[in-house]
């Protein structure tokens, strides 16, 4: 799968590099900051009480055990950053290591509250920038591809379509230049 | 898991008073399976083999006619030989008499032709994978199947 994959040639960025504060649409005051062990059950509480409506090719999993399991693995396999707002955490962004080498899968969660709210964009270039800090440089996405908002999202901070015909739609981006 | 599950084996239904079951009486205990005529597609991956071992079983218990079709999916995956060897092997096992034949190429469009020519009830396939996020991805032969069949599809993953 990824070995077939195609990246763009050229890299994107700048990237901002995390924590960071904004302000959002909704005039919230939100602080984007990489995962730390000590988030654990905020996050969980984020995606036991997700809106099933937005669940997205399986994921989150529907119970808080699945839950529990799936972010195991998630967070252990690659690097995270989360938005915050009073203690809450509003949206989570994930890169996960592929299987098989260097390449990274990258996913994006914003609670229904917060939606609509600038959030996302701020979440994937934190995490870009910290993924680009973290020696990451190659990474793909699935989105469905109704969802236009996210793919021209995904467009504006630099992923390209890959050639795969499929449901879902793929995205590739490339943060460094191999050695 | 069958994510698809056949409408056509309810033989479990109970009796609504009105069409067809009118006169029948309500089944209680252990649920009765009705044969089919079942068309399973098994390819060289790990999806394929769970569906085989899983169709098997239940074309033991319901005394399905079982037809095995056997192709090749990618480079990465198993050829037609050992997957046929492997079918063998899962037949024997379980004791059951089942056809096996072989599709050459383009196995998606092939195994609609089979099941509609030949009177299928079902065709059986296994896919889905999850990527290292998590996400259920299925493969294209997966989706061509889904969304072109005339019969009902089950999708075990």
């Amino acid at each position: 799968m990824s070995d077939e994959r195609h990246y763009p040639e050229e890299t994107s960025g700048p990237f901002p590099i995390p924590p960071n504060r904004f302000e959002d649409r909704e005039g919230r005051e939100i602080l984007i900051k990489r995962y730390e062990e000590a988030d654990r059950e905020a996050l969980t509480e984020m995606y036991v009480d997700f809106d099933p409506a937005d669940r997205a090719q399986g994921i989150p999993p529907s119970s808080e055990q699945r839950v529990r399991s799936w972010l195991d693995v998630i967070l252990d396999e690659g690097h995270s950053v989360i938005a915050t707002h009073d203690g809450d955490v509003a949206g989570h962004a994930a890169l996960v290591r592929d299987s098989d080498g260097g390449t990274y899968e990258l996913a994006i969660f914003v609670t229904q509250e917060y939606q609509r709210a600038g959030i996302g964009g701020r979440l994937i270039r934190n995490l870009l920038g910290y993924g680009k800090e973290q020696d990451v440089e190659c990474v793909w996405l699935t989105v469905e591809r109704w969802n236009t908002a996210a793919v021209s999202l995904y467009e504006k901070v630099g992923f390209e379509q890959t050639g795969s015909e499929s449901f879902e739609l793929e995205m590739a981006l490339r943060l460094c230049d191999s050695d | 898991m069958s994510a698809i599950v056949d409408v056509s084996d309810r033989s479990d239904r109970t009796d609504h008073g009105i069409g067809p079951f009118r006169d029948t009486t309500v089944l209680k205990g252990p649920v009765k399976l009705v044969f089919m005529k079942v068309l399973l597609g098994v390819g060289g991956s790990e999806e394929s083999r769970h569906a085989l071992t899983e169709t098997v079983n239940r074309a033991r218990e319901a005394g399905d006619e079982l037809t095995i079709a056997v192709f090749e999916t990618g480079e990465r995956d198993a050829g037609r030989e050992a997957i046929e060897a492997d079918v063998r092997a899962e037949l024997d096992e379980s004791g059951l008499d089942a056809t096996i034949r072989h599709i050459e190429e383009n196995p998606e469009s092939e195994l609609l032709r089979i099941a509609e020519e030949e009177g299928f009830d079902q065709i059986v396939i296994g896919g889905g994978h999850a990527s290292p996020m998590g996400k259920i991805k299925l493969g294209p032969i997966t989706e061509f199947i889904l969304v072109n069949a005339q019969v009902t599809v089950k999708l075990i993953r």
